[in-house]
């Protein structure tokens, strides 16, 4: 079945939420998660014609990390790493604000030390809300390796949280 | 499989993006839809020219050597016939030769044309 203009934002819609939260833990940019989101969108619509509708989903999981992957890498390359922990839409307190704000940087410097393929399995699998089957078939390893990786990698995120907070 | 206290709570992203990209969607087909309309003028432009190419000058020889032959006609007055053979007629334009050849089961005075490039 071929992909509609409609079915394009009924998808959006639906992976709107799992994906910018998947894609925030990676890059930590809120724009820049929206703009590589549009862009995978953009992207799956040039090439529609060899796009099945039925696959759509899975085809933006594998097209947004992709891309998330390339600026990643871009990133490490040109060392322009960014941290934006500003939430204007939750309206907190300033107080409220600055406790998100410490909490997401020792997040993200816990996560930046766990490996990439572990990292990528622990945010999928607490964000995207696919299952961990269809994790496997998008990182194309087996089930198995997704659930030993996201164990091994929620211990070690924690220990890295605790020591962390002792340095 | 959630650890939500661990990695932080679940985010809101930012407003605007369906329309983002409903706005990026329309433009683009726009876009397509201009490139094939330029592509079409374009390949329809080129076939009316090499028509052209083709056609007028084959039309504008014929048409030169019809007025050379009218021309010829008009301007000899009399011909004489030698022997019941033919006659050439000079014309201004050299690549065209014209010769009256007598009729000869009627006898009239008409004349066949024959051209001859």
């Amino acid at each position: 079945m071929a992909l509609t203009e409609r079915g394009l934002y009924t998808c959006y819609q639906r992976l709107e939420r799992p994906l910018f939260d998947v894609l925030y833990r990676m890059l930590w940019n809120r724009h820049e998660c929206q703009d590589l989101m549009h862009d995978a969108f953009l992207r799956i619509w040039e090439r529609r014609d060899r796009v099945d509708a039925e696959r759509l989903d899975a085809l933006v999981w594998v097209s947004a990390m992709n891309l998330a992957r390339n600026r990643l890498r871009w990133q490490r390359l040109w060392r322009t790493e960014t941290f934006d922990a500003e939430w204007p839409d939750a309206e907190p307190t300033l107080e409220q604000s600055a406790d998100r704000a410490t909490q997401q940087r020792r997040l993200h410097t816990a996560l930046k030390q766990l490996p990439a393929a572990m990292r990528e399995v622990i945010v999928l699998s607490e964000f995207s809300e696919l299952s961990q089957a269809d994790i496997a078939t998008l990182l194309k390893i087996p089930p198995g390796t997704v659930a030993s990786r996201r164990h091994h990698g929620l211990q070690k995120l924690r220990s890295l949280l605790v020591e962390n907070d002792h340095v | 499989m959630s650890e939500s206290p661990l990695l932080g709570p679940k985010l809101t992203p930012p407003h605007g993006g369906l329309l983002r990209l409903q706005q990026a969607v329309q433009q683009r087909e726009q876009r397509h839809f201009r490139t094939r309309v330029w592509v079409a003028a374009g390949v329809t432009a080129s076939l009316i020219a090499l028509s052209l190419l083709l056609v007028v000058p084959g039309a504008l020889r014929q048409h030169r050597m019809n007025l050379s032959v009218r021309q010829a006609l008009t301007a000899t007055p009399q011909t004489h016939f030698e022997n019941g053979a033919y006659v050439m007629l000079p014309t201004r334009n050299p690549n065209v030769q014209i010769l009256l050849v007598r009729a000869l089961p009627s006898r009239q005075s008409t004349a066949n044309q024959a051209l001859v490039d």
